[in-house]
């Protein structure tokens, strides 16, 4: 046997390891890191119990009572849906206008490319333009305030964008997605893992729905974007 | 986030965490949490999460016993063994996981990270906090020590 076989083999074999996560999980590190930071010293002898009476609210609160700034400070660690955010010290202060999609596609021709349907937001009618590959589609429109791009995707196993947001992430409850209000470098991240800036974003909304990916950009305020994103 | 958790809990359960794996992800979550001023943009996330399991992991096991690491480590159960994965036997997963836990700390670590694992070279470098080039000694190395110890597959078979 070679190295090579056996480093096949092990992979294989961690591959075939899959321990299941704790339940509760993110409501019990949300509720700890909503607490001011706690001293390990004397925290170290009780640390037993106060695991069990944070275990004991958590189940109580379920999530409930967690403060809504901390719930997005956690979002770098949730990949919204093929989205991922990471967070970065510094940022691009400004971003140009989305790129208008050049396309013409019809609905149903898009549909076929990507492999499903695509949503139009109702409040913003036929797009101007429109283009599809497989498991992908992008439609914008030519508005008063400039171009609206929608980008829709199926989620992948690792993240296809990685955007790099340093300003405050804001989480909008009415479609259970977030909205990134400042320009940052959006990231296409290849299959080897490899990372190339595509282009600098402005201020958009990612949400999911149906296991699709929707990502929003050039709605002049958060309020619009979700009020699009809610029209589907 | 479940991406992050299911990697991080695997990450917890193959460095040998044991029962007390649960635990060990979540501590490392918040510790990441409380440490994201430290976390270099540019630089990627999981294996800067990683490498705080890692450290979580180990500072268990310098709170325990040799006996309970032993115990532990070697108690990676078959029930988080994924039964429709078949590439591997039961028996073989076994023979690896066993030879595997019987290695040098080192050896052990690397071979965790870069194989079961599956991270790359400087992913594992950033983990464990290694240069590369001790990565790459010590793998070679503890391949080499693996296939010593490990009965041959094709006699066996």
């Amino acid at each position: 046997m070679t190295d090579e076989q056996l480093a096949d083999e092990l992979r294989a074999l961690g591959r075939a390891v899959v321990p299941p996560v704790a339940d509760g999980l993110t409501t019990a590190v949300l509720e700890r890191v909503a607490s001011a930071p706690v001293r390990r010293t004397p925290a170290e002898v009780i640390r037993s119990k106060w695991r069990a009476l944070l275990a004991l609210l958590a189940v109580l609160v379920a999530g409930a009572v967690v403060a809504p700034p901390v719930r997005a400070a956690v979002a770098e660690w949730l990949n919204i849906g093929g989205v991922e955010a990471v967070p970065v010290p510094s940022g691009p202060t400004s971003a140009p206008a989305p790129p208008a999609v050049s396309g013409r596609l019809t609905l149903a021709e898009a549909g076929r490319i990507a492999g499903f349907v695509p949503v139009v937001p109702r409040v913003l009618g036929e797009p101007t333009g429109l283009e599809a590959s497989t498991g992908f589609v992008a439609m914008s429109w030519r508005t008063a305030g400039g171009t609206v791009r929608l980008e829709q995707f199926e989620a992948e196993p690792s993240p296809m964008y990685l955007k790099k947001y340093w300003s405050t992430l804001e989480q909008v409850d009415e479609v259970d997605g977030y909205w990134f209000g400042t320009p940052h470098d959006l990231v296409l991240e290849d299959k080897n893992g490899g990372d190339r800036v595509e282009r600098v974003a402005g201020a958009t909304l990612v949400w999911v729905r149906g296991g699709v990916t929707f990502r929003l950009e050039g709605a002049p305020d958060k309020a619009r974007a979700t009020e699009i994103a809610v029209s589907q | 986030m479940r991406q992050h958790a299911q990697v991080a809990q695997r990450t917890a359960v193959l460095l040998g965490a044991g029962s007390e794996a649960d635990d060990v992800v979540q501590e490392s979550f918040v510790k990441a949490y409380r440490a994201l001023g430290t976390f270099r943009g540019g630089s990627a996330f999981r294996p800067w999460l990683l490498r705080i399991v890692a450290n979580e992991t180990r500072n268990l096991h310098r709170s325990r016993s040799r006996r309970w690491r032993r115990e532990e480590q070697a108690a990676i159960p078959d029930s988080v063994l994924d039964p429709a994965d078949a590439a591997v036997s039961t028996e073989r997963r076994r023979e690896l996981l066993d030879a595997v836990q019987t290695l040098p700390e080192h050896y052990r670590l690397v071979v965790t990270c870069r194989y079961l694992l599956d991270l790359d070279e400087r992913e594992t470098a950033t983990v464990l906090g290694w240069p590369r080039g001790t990565v790459k000694s010590r793998l070679h190395r503890a391949l080499g020590r693996l296939r010593t110890q490990l009965p041959d597959k094709e006699v066996q078979r």
